[in-house]
């Protein structure tokens, strides 16, 4: 079952469409990966799904609720990180989610031991400064600490390793995965190597729509069928290649193919029966970057 | 409940940290010492000038009482209302500019509580703000002068910290449309001017809220009536505060 789902969601600032009917299904359990361009409109759905924001048109439910803008009931099952978040200066991170538990209606016991466990895992534990001192990367963390404070069933976090060094981002993943277990995270980002390190699931998200969402290891399966790589070693056994078969694409010395076109076996055959030195053969493990170049049909 | 005192603690917390708190305090303290020391002080001085210059004779007309005291009181507590209303005019602005409101409201924070919590700060503040200044005020009086034969004190007192609510609610209303400091002064400002003016037009003045401050008058035994500009101040204040919270709920943070 889907966690968050997503219809035909439709969204225009004064005469600019920038969502056209985005759907999305987030299922229990994953972390989802909401990848997209800068000004694609990942912000504006994640503000949207957090009510913050009023589509012109879609629906949105978390676990079978309707989400609604303004009063949000369905909040209480989510944690939200913004893209830049803003907490009280004057209060230290302790003194801030304290304050963010009692605003929740969390039991006092409780906030104690769950802040005192999260500050624990976010790195935080013996930061006793107000929180106006804070770098990027301890902001994030504070702001991951209290997204997760009501233990919710859905983590969203907008561009949470945009901003930060490569050691912070690896901090900020590493604790994404181990929120994951507790929880499902959705995080949008245009860092590609960031969703290769973590994610289960993506969704494309290019020109107001979805271009493809689904399971990482699926989508990487369904594109990796069909193409093929070779790197002959000289210029000679490249030429004979192209003369033999004139289906294969060159491309700075390498030479692609899908199997719809042309048998691997067949080529297989033709390089051992000529003797061609080869240095690759290889079917294609599609990049995440190569995935998304092709989906925004660039 | 618990949302509301929460938030209204974490409302003083800024206010003590950001060194609010404090200079509303000196600020109080300060005229309410400065009233009845300046009606002890002005006569003194008076002589003093007419001693030295001794062209002029000045006539100390006639004795300074508690009257004069409380007459300096009414005056420098509206000063006191214009400081408290600069130092709290962004107690909305600053959480929209900062962006510190939106965790809170995803967090299920309700939007007319965190009407509510500003509010009951803002009331508090000046309530306690307001009565401190004006009991310093009197605990000098009375130490100086005879304070049994003012009349109507308590009045004058009660209508001066109504007016100051009048302007509370203001802040709150023009907080929840306009996202700068600068601008809620401005509006309130405007306000005070419209008003004033309005006040201008013969038999109309006596009937506003901005009529309030005179009833420091009350205690030179003038009998004014204050029911009018009491009940205008009053539902002003309910109606805006009421028509604070739809426009706040449907406001985009
Ligand atoms: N409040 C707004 N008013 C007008 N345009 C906006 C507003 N918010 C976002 N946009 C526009 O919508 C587009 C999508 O923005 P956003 O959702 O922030 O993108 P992303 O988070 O993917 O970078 C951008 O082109 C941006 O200029
Ligand atoms: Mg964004």
């Amino acid at each position: 079952m889907s966690l968050l789902e997503i219809r035909g969601l439709e969204k225009s600032f004064s005469d600019k469409q920038v969502l056209r009917g985005l759907d999305l299904n987030v299922p229990e359990k994953s972390i989802f990966g909401f990848i997209g361009k800068n000004g694609t409109g990942k912000t504006t759905t994640m503000k949207i799904i957090l009510g913050l924001l009023k589509p012109d048109s879609g629906e949105i439910t978390v676990a079978g609720e309707r989400v609604s803008y303004g009063q949000t009931a369905t909040n209480r099952l989510i944690g939200y990180l913004p893209d830049v978040p803003e907490f009280y200066p004057f209060m230290t991170c302790k003194e801030y989610l304290y304050f963010c538990g009692e605003i929740s209606g969390m039991d006092k016991q409780e906030i104690k031991s769950r802040s005192a466990e999260l500050l624990e895992a976010v790195g935080l534990k013996d930061e006793k400064h107000r929180i106006k001192g804070f770098s990027r990367g301890m902001r994030q963390r504070l702001g991951i600490a209290q997204a997760l404070l009501g233990r919710p069933k859905l983590l969203i976090c907008d561009e949470p390793t945009s901003a930060l060094d490569p050691v912070g981002r690896r901090e900020i993943l590493d604790i994404l995965v181990r929120a994951s277990q507790e929880t499902t995270v959705l995080f949008s980002t245009h860092i590609l190597s960031d969703v290769e390190r973590i994610c289960t699931d993506v969704a494309f998200l290019n020109e107001g729509r979805v271009s493809l969402c689904g399971r990482l290891s699926d989508i990487r399966r369904s594109y990796r069928s069909d193409s093929y790589i070779i790197e002959p070693e000289n210029s000679e056994g490249l030429a004979a290649l192209q003369k033999a078969f004139p289906q294969l694409r060159e491309k700075n010395g390498t030479l692609t193919f899908r199997d719809s076109e042309l048998s691997p076996f067949e080529l297989m055959a033709f390089i051992s029966g000529h003797k061609l030195p080869v240095i690759k053969f290889e079917r294609e493990e599609p990049t995440l970057e190569s995935l998304f170049m092709e989906v925004i049909g660039k | 409940m618990r949302q509301l005192r929460a938030f209204v603690k974490k409302e003083f917390t800024d206010q003590l940290r950001s060194g609010k708190l404090f200079i509303l305090g000196a600020v109080f303290l300060l005229f309410g010492i400065m009233s009845p020391a300046t009606a002890k002080l002005t006569p003194k001085l008076l002589e003093l000038v007419a001693e030295q210059d001794s062209g002029f004779k000045i006539d100390v007309v006639r004795e300074v009482t508690a009257v004069d005291s409380f007459d300096q009181f009414f005056k420098n507590i509206s000063t006191a209302l214009i400081v408290f209303v600069i130092l709290q005019a962004g107690i909305f602005t600053k959480e929209y500019s900062s962006g510190t409101l939106l965790l809170s409201l995803t967090r299920g924070m309700v939007r007319r509580r965190v009407i509510a919590a500003k509010t009951l700060t803002l009331v508090l503040l000046w309530t306690a703000g307001y009565f401190f200044c004006f009991g310093v005020a009197y605990g000098y009086t009375a130490f100086y002068w005879d304070v049994s034969a003012v009349p109507d004190l308590f009045e004058a007192v009660m209508l001066w910290w109504i007016y100051g609510l009048w302007y509370i609610s203001l802040i709150v209303f023009f907080s929840v449309f306009i996202s700068t400091a600068v601008g809620v002064i401005f509006c309130v400002g405007a306000v005070y001017l419209f008003y004033s003016l309005l006040g201008m037009i013969p038999r109309v003045g006596k009937y506003l809220p901005t009529y309030l401050p005179n009833a420091g008058s009350l205690t030179h035994g003038e009998s004014l009536s204050f029911t009018v500009p009491l009940a205008a101040a009053l539902s002003l204040i309910v109606l805006l505060l009421a028509a604070s919270i739809p426009i706040f709920n449907r406001k985009q943070v």
